[in-house]
C-alpha cells in the first residue's frame, strides 16, 4: 500500500487561509462506483471525495481538481445519503421555511465528474504532490460574522415588499381555494356515468390525524441508521459484536467494582 | 463506633492506666501559690483572669492517689456513636485535698487544676501514652479535664474527668439562689446569687448516679439503648451538639430516661416509636419556663424544679433534684433544638423519613436565612467584664461568654421582634491544648455567627413605629434604639418614636434584622460596626451591573428586581394599547409574556437601550422606520434582547388549511399591527415571523399563536428528512406558545408570594452560566430547580434570603442522586397524590429510557424539557462544581478551621479554564454583553450617526459571541463540546469528544478532522485542521486560541 492512500482512498493535503504547510487539512476521495447507473455520476468518470470542509464551495473544489481535466459536473452533498440529487422542492424555495435550521455538518462531501476518463488515472500522482506539498485553497464563501448580519438582514425584509409578496400568495391560495370549491359545487348536483351522485358535506376543516406523522417519523429513524452505513460488510458485524461482549463485560467489571464501594461506605453507621 | 473488636485491648490498657495513676507517689503539701506560679512543665489548666483570694486555712495542697477511678458515659453503656469516641474516667479526688468550705471562690476548681497538672505531667511520662491535653468539659472553663491518647490506640480519646468526693460539700449551700463568690465583693451590696457556678460544681459530684440512672432505664426497656442512639445520630446530623452550649447526646440520654420515668415511654415500644415520643416532647417543650425533673415523684425535693427557671434558661433537674442538667445548654441552641424537632415532627410520617432524619446533614448556613458574623469576640468579652453589673443574668465570675451570649439574644429579641422566628449562633469551643500553655482565654475561633430565620416569606417593612410618647413604654422604645429614633406625627395625632431603615427594593429589606443587629449591638454592646458582618450580603454585588463607579460592599446593591417590575409595568401598557387597536381583523383576546423577565427570572432585567429614552420613537405617521444593522467592522452595538410575548387571537374559522397559507396569515397581522401603531406613533418592525414593537427603549417581540399550527407541521407531507425538522419544530412551538405561557404566569405568582424567590433565581442562573453552561442546561430547568428547592424544603423553612437559596440548591445538585430519585415540583398540588406514587413506582423501571435529569411538574409531566439537555456529562460536571462551590461558599460565609478562606466572593463565579482542551478568546468589540461580565469591561460605545431626525429600531438579539458557538456546535457536535458564559464571557471552552479524539481505522462519514497515520495505519486527529477551522468561522473575532496541551 502507498503512503497516499488509506484504503480505495486517495489523501489529497490542501490548506486554507490559516494552515500552515506542515498541518494541512486532508481530503479523501476514491473513484466512484455505483451499482444503481445514476446518469449524472458515470462510473469511470466520477470522483467521489470525502472531508472536506463545509466552507468550500464549486469554485474550490473545481480550483482542486480542474488540475486533472476538465470537469463537466460537480455535486456538493451535505451528507452521505445525498446520492439522491432531486432534493429541491417546493419547501426548499419558500422563505418561511428557512426558520427550520438545516442539519450543517462541518464536513461535506463532493462527486467530481470528468469529461475523459484519462483524469481519474493521475489522481495518484495528484495526491502523491499534494502531500509533499499541500495545494493552497482560497474560500469565496461568506462565513462567520458576515453571514450572521446576512441572515439578521434576511430576517427582516423591506415591509412593501413583505407586503406584496404576503399579497400576492394569498390571492393566489384564495383564487385555487376558489376554484377547488367551485369544482366540487360544480360536481354537487351532475350524475356521473353510472347516474351516482356524490354527496359532498359542506368543506369542514379537517385537521389531519396524528398518528400518520408518527409512522413517517419511525420510518425516519429506521432510515437514518441504515443511511449510516455501519452494518455493512462481514467483518463490520463481527467486530461491532465483539466490542459489545468486550464493553459489556468491561461494564459488568465497574458495576461490580461500584457496588463493592457503594457496600463499603454505607451512610448509615451508628454503632 | 464498633469497639467490640478493640474492646478486650482497651479495657486492658483501662486497668493498667488505673494501675498508674493509683500508684503514683503522694507529693509533700506546698502552698498553692507557690504551686501555682511555680514554672512547672505544666500550667494548671485555670483561667488566668479569676484569681481566688489566697487567705485562710485552705492554701496547702498535696497530691496524693485519687479515691476512685470509675468509667463512666457512653463507653460503659456501649452508647457511642461514630465518629467521636470517648472513653471517660472520673477520678474522685482524696477528701484530703479539699477542706469543708472549698466550694467558695473557685478554691475546688484551682485544686482540680492543681490536681490535673500534677497528674498531666506525670501521665506523660508514661512510655504508652501518645499525647495528653487539658480541655473544658462541656466548653465550661470551670470544669477542666485531661484527654489522652494512647499508643496503641491512637484514635480513642480517654478522658479524665475530676469531681471532689459527692459527700464533701453541703449540697443546699449550692443551690441556685446561694451565692458562693464572695471575695470581691463589697460588704454593701447584697451577694447575688451564682448558679451558673453552683451549677458547674454541682454536676461534677453526680457523675455515678447519673450513669446509674441511665442503666437502670437501659435495664428497663432494652429498646432504650437503640433509641440513645438514633437521638445521637439525629442531633449530630444536625450539629446541635457542638461547642459551648450545645444540646449534648448525654442531655438527649437524659431525657429519654425521663420519658420512661413518667410513662411516655413503655417498656414494649420500639426504638423508633420511643424517637418518635422524644421528637414529640422536646417539640412541644418549654423548659424555660415549664422545667421537667427526673427527682422521683412521691419524695420532697430538696428545691422546687420551679425555683430554677430565674436563674437559668433552660431547666431540666436531674435525679438528685439538685443538678440543672441543661445549666450549660444555651437558649438560642435550646431554641433551634426545639425548631429542628419541630421540622422533624412533620417529615416523621414521610416516606423518606429515616433518609430524611438520621441521613440528612442539616448544616447551620442551610438552615438559617441570614448569618451574620461577629468579629473579635474578644474585645466584647472584655467590654461585658468592665461593665458587668446585676443585670438580667446573674454575674458568674470568669464564665463571660454564657453572659455575653444570653444577653445580646436577649436585645435582639427585642429589637427584631416579630421579623425572626429564630435566632441561633455557631458552635463555640475551647480547643484542648497543651499542658505546657496557657489554657486559651477566648473560644476559638474568635469570631460568633448569628443565624436568623425569618418569619414570613414577605418582604420587611422599613419602619418600626413605637408606642405613643404618652405611654410610659415608649421611654424603653427609645433605650432600645438609642440614637436611631425619630419622632413622627401620625394622621390621628399620635406622637410616636419611629425607626426607620432603608428598604426601597427587596433586596434591601432583606437585609434589616441585619442593620438592626449592627446597630443593637453597637447601641448595647459596644461593638464595632465594622466588626459585624453579613458575608452573604456579598453575593448582590453578581447580580448588580457595575455601570456605575464602584460602591463599596457595606452599601446594598440593587439586585434587579426593580427593573425587572418596571419593564412588567412598561409591557402592560403596551399590552392596554394592543387591546384598544381597532379595526383589527380578529380582535386579540390576550396577551401573555413568555420572556424571562416576564416572571422576574432574568439575570439581568434590560435597562433602557442607549438611544432609546425617547417616548414615542416617530416624529409624525409619515416617518419611514427603519432598523440598524450591525456591521462587521465596527464593534457590536449594545446587546437588547426581544422580549418575547405570544398574542392569542379570538377563535374564527376563518384561518386557512394549509401550513404556508397560515404563515401568511401571521404575517399579514402584523403588517396590519404596524400600520395601526404608526398611527399611534409607535415604531414597529414586522417580519415573517414576528412583530418587533419598539416601546419605551425596550424591545417586545409578539408572534401570533394558532393552535392548529402545530398539528399542521405534524402532517406536513414531503420528504422525510423535513418532516423531522417540522416535528421538531412543532414540539418547539408547543412549547414556546402552550407550555410557556402558562409557566410564566406561575412562576410570577410564586415570586410575588416569595420575595425572595426572583433574586435566588437569578442568582444561581449567574453561576450556573458563569461556568459556561449557558444553553446547555437551559433557563427553565435552573428555574425549576430553584423552585424545587423552595416548595419541597423538608428539613427547613423555605428561604428568606436568596443567598440560603443558593446554598440550598447547590447542596441539592451535589447531594440528590439522579438516578434513583425523580424530583417533582409540585406548586399547590396540582399533580395529584396518586399520579406521583405511580411516577416513584414507575422510574426506576423505566429509569434507563428517562434524560439524565429527570423533572417533573403540573406543566410538564414527563419532562420533555430535560429530554435532550442537560446531558449526562455536563450533568456530573455540574455536580462536581455545585460541590467544590458550596464548599468555599460556605467557608466563606463561616470561616472554618483549618480551610483557607476565600477573600474575593466572585471567584466562586470565575469558570476554571484549565479544565478545557482549548480556549478560544473573543475580541472585546464583538461582546456586546461584556459589561455583564463578573469581570466586567466596558465595550466602548458605537459612533452613531448624529443627524437622525428618526428613532430607528436598534439591533436586537445580536450577539456574535453566541452565534459563533451556536455554529461550532452545530458543525462541530460530533467533535467537540463548546461552553460559554453567556452574560459576558469572552471566552469558548473546548472539550473535544472522546469519541473523536480515538484513533480509529477509516471510515468515510468520520474522516473530517482526522489525518491518516502512516506508522500505526489508522486515522487520528488532526487537531491543527479543526482549530483552523474554527479561525475560519471565526475570523476577526478570535482573539486567540490556546490550547491546554496535556
Amino acid at each position: 500500500m502507498s503512503s497516499n492512500k488509506v484504503g480505495d482512498y486517495y489523501i489529497i493535503d490542501v490548506m486554507f487561509k490559516y494552515d500552515l504547510p506542515s498541518d494541512p487539512h486532508s481530503l479523501y476521495c476514491k473513484v466512484h462506483t455505483d451499482h444503481s447507473d445514476k446518469k449524472e455520476l458515470p462510473d469511470g468518470k466520477t470522483l467521489f471525495v470525502a472531508g472536506l470542509p463545509f466552507y468550500m464551495k464549486k469554485e474550490s473544489v473545481t480550483g482542486i481538481f480542474n488540475s486533472l481535466g476538465a470537469i463537466s459536473y460537480l455535486h456538493i452533498s451535505k451528507s452521505l445519503g445525498g446520492l439522491n440529487l432531486k432534493v429541491s422542492t417546493k419547501s426548499s424555495k419558500d422563505p418561511y421555511f428557512s426558520i427550520l435550521l438545516p442539519n450543517s455538518d462541518g464536513f461535506i462531501y463532493a462527486y467530481v465528474v470528468f469529461v475523459n476518463e484519462i483524469s481519474l488515472e493521475c489522481i495518484e500522482e495528484l495526491s502523491r504532490n499534494s502531500i509533499e506539498s499541500p495545494i493552497s485553497c482560497t474560500i469565496v464563501k461568506q462565513i462567520g460574522i458576515n453571514s450572521w448580519i446576512e441572515e439578521y438582514k434576511d430576517e427582516r425584509p423591506e415591509i412593501e415588499q413583505l407586503q406584496t409578496q404576503v399579497k400576492r400568495f394569498m390571492t393566489k391560495y384564495d383564487a385555487r381555494r376558489q376554484t377547488e370549491e367551485n369544482t366540487v359545487k360544480k360536481r354537487r348536483n351532475i350524475p356521473d356515468e353510472d347516474g351516482w351522485i356524490t354527496v359532498t358535506g359542506k368543506n369542514n376543516k379537517k385537521v389531519p390525524k396524528h398518528n400518520l406523522s408518527k409512522i413517517r417519523l419511525r420510518k425516519v429513524t429506521k432510515k437514518k441508521k441504515k443511511n449510516e452505513l455501519l452494518h455493512f460488510y462481514k467483518f463490520q458485524m463481527r467486530e461491532e459484536k465483539r466490542d459489545n461482549i468486550l464493553q459489556l463485560q468491561k461494564k459488568f467489571d465497574e458495576d461490580k467494582k461500584k457496588i463493592t464501594a457503594m457496600k463499603l461506605q454505607r451512610k448509615f453507621k451508628p454503632l | 463506633m464498633d469497639l467490640t473488636k478493640s474492646r478486650p485491648k482497651l479495657d486492658d490498657f483501662l486497668k493498667t492506666l488505673n494501675q498508674y495513676i493509683s500508684s503514683l507517689p503522694a507529693t509533700k503539701p506546698k502552698h498553692i501559690l507557690e504551686l501555682y506560679s511555680k514554672n512547672n512543665k505544666s500550667i494548671p489548666p485555670f483561667p488566668q483572669d479569676v484569681c481566688p483570694s489566697m487567705s485562710g486555712d485552705w492554701d496547702i495542697f498535696h497530691y496524693s492517689a485519687p479515691s476512685s477511678i470509675k468509667l463512666i458515659g457512653s463507653y460503659i453503656l456501649q452508647l457511642q456513636v461514630k465518629p467521636k469516641s470517648n472513653i471517660d474516667l472520673a477520678i474522685e479526688l482524696p477528701l484530703e485535698c479539699y477542706t469543708r468550705r472549698d466550694y467558695l471562690d473557685y478554691r475546688w476548681a484551682l485544686k482540680n487544676a492543681l490536681y490535673l497538672s500534677h497528674l498531666a505531667t506525670q501521665i506523660t511520662k508514661w512510655d504508652s501514652i501518645l499525647s495528653v491535653h487539658f480541655f473544658y468539659l462541656n466548653n465550661n472553663t470551670l470544669k477542666p479535664a485531661i484527654v489522652l491518647r494512647a499508643k496503641n490506640h491512637p484514635k480513642i480519646d480517654i478522658r479524665l474527668l475530676p469531681h471532689p468526693p459527692n459527700e464533701l460539700f453541703k449540697l443546699t449551700k449550692l443551690l441556685p439562689y446561694e451565692n458562693c463568690v464572695r471575695h470581691n465583693l463589697d460588704s454593701l451590696s447584697s451577694p447575688n446569687p451564682t448558679p451558673l457556678y453552683n451549677n458547674s460544681l454541682l454536676s461534677t459530684l453526680f457523675y455515678e448516679q447519673h450513669l446509674h440512672s441511665i442503666f437502670t432505664a437501659m435495664e428497663l426497656c432494652p429498646a432504650i439503648r437503640d433509641a440513645v442512639l438514633l437521638v445521637k445520630e439525629w442531633l449530630r446530623r444536625r450539629n446541635l451538639e457542638d461547642g459551648w452550649g450545645g444540646f449534648s447526646g448525654f442531655l438527649g440520654t437524659m431525657l429519654l430516661t425521663y420519658l420512661l420515668s413518667c410513662r411516655n415511654v413503655s417498656n414494649g415500644m420500639s426504638e423508633f416509636q420511643i424517637f418518635r415520643v422524644f421528637i414529640l416532647t422536646l417539640a412541644s417543650s418549654n423548659w424555660t419556663e415549664e422545667p421537667i425533673s427526673l427527682f422521683p415523684e412521691g419524695q420532697e425535693p430538696p428545691i422546687d424544679p420551679g425555683s430554677f427557671t430565674p436563674f437559668y434558661p433552660v431547666t431540666f433537674v436531674d435525679t438528685s433534684g439538685y443538678v440543672n442538667l441543661a445549666g450549660d445548654l444555651s437558649l438560642a441552641q435550646y431554641s433551634r433544638v426545639r425548631h429542628e424537632a419541630q421540622i422533624s415532627l412533620s417529615q416523621l410520617d414521610s416516606s423518606r423519613a429515616f433518609d430524611l432524619l438520621f441521613h440528612t446533614c442539616v448544616p447551620f448556613l442551610d438552615s438559617f436565612d441570614c448569618v451574620i458574623r461577629i468579629e473579635e469576640l474578644h474585645s466584647i468579652l472584655s467590654h461585658i467584664k468592665d461593665t458587668v453589673t446585676t443585670g438580667e443574668v446573674p454575674e458568674i465570675g470568669s464564665q463571660l461568654l454564657p453572659t455575653v451570649i444570653y444577653r445580646m439574644l436577649k436585645i435582639l429579641e427585642k429589637g427584631l421582634g416579630d421579623k425572626v422566628r429564630i435566632i441561633s449562633h455557631t458552635a463555640l469551643y475551647y480547643d484542648p491544648w497543651g499542658i505546657d500553655t496557657h489554657p486559651p482565654v477566648v473560644p476559638h475561633p474568635d469570631q460568633l455567627s448569628l443565624g436568623f430565620i425569618y418569619t414570613g416569606s414577605e418582604m420587611f417593612s422599613g419602619q418600626i413605629i413605637g408606642p405613643p410618647l404618652s405611654d410610659p413604654v415608649s421611654v424603653v422604645f427609645s433605650e432600645l434604639w438609642g440614637d436611631k429614633v425619630e419622632m413622627r406625627r401620625f394622621p390621628d395625632g399620635a406622637v410616636c418614636p419611629v425607626v426607620v431603615w432603608p428598604c426601597s427594593n427587596p433586596s434591601e429589606s432583606r437585609i434589616i434584622p441585619f442593620l438592626i443587629t449592627r446597630h443593637l449591638l453597637a447601641t448595647h454592646m459596644g461593638v464595632c460596626p465594622d466588626k459585624v458582618t453579613f458575608p452573604g450580603m456579598q453575593l448582590d454585588q453578581l447580580l448588580h451591573i457595575s455601570d456605575q463607579s464602584s460602591i463599596g460592599p457595606e452599601i446594598p446593591l440593587s439586585t434587579g428586581e426593580t427593573s425587572s417590575s418596571r419593564v412588567q409595568d412598561l409591557f402592560g401598557e403596551l399590552t392596554q394599547k394592543l387591546f384598544a387597536l381597532k379595526h383589527l381583523p380578529l380582535r386579540i383576546s390576550s396577551v401573555q409574556g413568555t420572556h424571562a423577565v416576564f416572571r422576574g427570572c432574568h439575570v439581568f432585567p434590560p435597562s433602557l437601550a442607549p438611544s432609546g429614552r425617547a417616548l414615542l420613537a416617530l416624529k409624525s405617521e409619515g416617518d419611514d422606520p427603519s432598523f440598524l444593522l450591525p456591521n462587521a467592522d465596527l464593534s457590536t452595538p449594545r446587546y437588547t434582547p426581544a422580549l418575547t410575548a405570544v398574542l392569542n387571537l379570538a377563535i374564527s374559522g376563518k384561518w386557512p388549511d394549509e401550513l404556508e397559507a397560515i404563515w401568511r396569515v401571521k404575517t399579514a397581522f402584523y403588517l396590519e399591527l404596524y400600520h395601526q401603531l404608526k398611527k399611534q406613533l409607535i415604531l414597529s418592525l414586522p417580519t415573517r415571523f414576528f412583530l418587533d414593537v419598539f416601546f419605551h427603549g425596550f424591545v417586545f417581540r409578539f408572534q401570533v399563536s394558532y393552535f392548529r399550527e402545530v398539528q399542521y407541521l405534524q402532517n406536513y407531507p414531503g420528504p422525510l428528512d423535513l418532516t423531522v425538522q417540522l416535528n421538531a419544530r412543532a414540539s418547539e412551538l408547543l412549547f414556546e406558545t402552550k407550555t410557556l405561557p402558562t409557566y410564566t404566569a406561575r412562576v410570577h405568582g410564586l415570586i410575588l408570594k416569595y420575595s425572595s424567590l426572583s433574586a435566588a433565581i437569578r442568582l444561581t442562573k449567574r453561576w450556573i452560566h458563569s461556568q459556561m453552561f449557558s444553553t446547555l442546561i437551559p433557563d427553565v430547568i435552573i428555574e425549576m430547580l430553584v423552585l424545587y428547592v423552595y416548595l419541597n424544603s423538608e428539613l427547613f423553612t423555605s428561604p428568606g434570603h436568596h443567598v440560603t437559596a443558593f446554598l440550598r440548591f447547590l447542596s441539592l445538585l451535589s447531594l440528590h442522586s439522579w438516578e434513583t430519585e425523580p424530583i417533582i415540583i409540585n406548586p399547590s398540588n396540582q399533580i395529584s397524590e396518586e399520579d406521583i406514587k405511580e411516577i416513584r413506582i414507575q422510574f426506576p423501571k423505566l429509569r434507563h429510557t428517562l434524560p439524565p435529569l429527570f423533572l417533573v411538574s403540573p406543566w410538564d409531566k414527563e419532562s420533555k424539557i430535560t429530554a435532550s439537555t442537560p446531558s449526562l456529562p455536563v450533568l456530573n460536571r455540574l455536580t462536581i462544581l455545585a460541590r467544590q462551590t458550596y464548599k468555599y461558599l460556605s467557608s466563606f460565609l463561616i470561616p472554618q478551621i483549618g480551610s483557607t478562606p476565600l477573600v474575593d466572593i466572585k471567584a466562586l463565579f470565575r469558570p476554571p479554564l484549565n479544565d478545557f482542551d482549548v480556549i478560544i478568546r473573543i475580541r472585546l468589540k464583538f461582546a456586546p454583553r461584556a459589561l455583564y461580565a463578573v469581570d466586567p469591561l466596558v465595550v466602548p460605545p458605537v459612533q452613531e450617526s448624529k443627524q437622525r431626525k428618526v428613532m430607528n429600531m436598534p439591533v436586537v438579539e445580536f450577539d456574535p459571541v453566541e452565534k459563533f458557538v451556536k455554529e461550532l456546535r452545530s458543525r462541530f457536535e460530533k467533535i467537540a463540546l463548546f461552553f460559554v458564559d453567556e452574560w459576558g464571557g469572552r471566552e469558548v471552552g473546548v472539550v473535544w469528544q472522546p469519541s473523536y479524539q480515538l484513533t480509529d481505522r477509516f471510515r468515510v462519514n468520520q474522516c473530517g478532522g482526522k489525518r491518516y497515520k502512516q506508522d500505526s495505519q489508522l486515522m487520528d486527529v488532526n487537531l491543527h485542521s479543526v482549530l483552523n477551522d474554527f479561525r475560519m468561522i471565526g475570523g476577526d473575532m478570535i482573539e486567540d486560541i490556546i490550547s491546554n496541551s496535556k
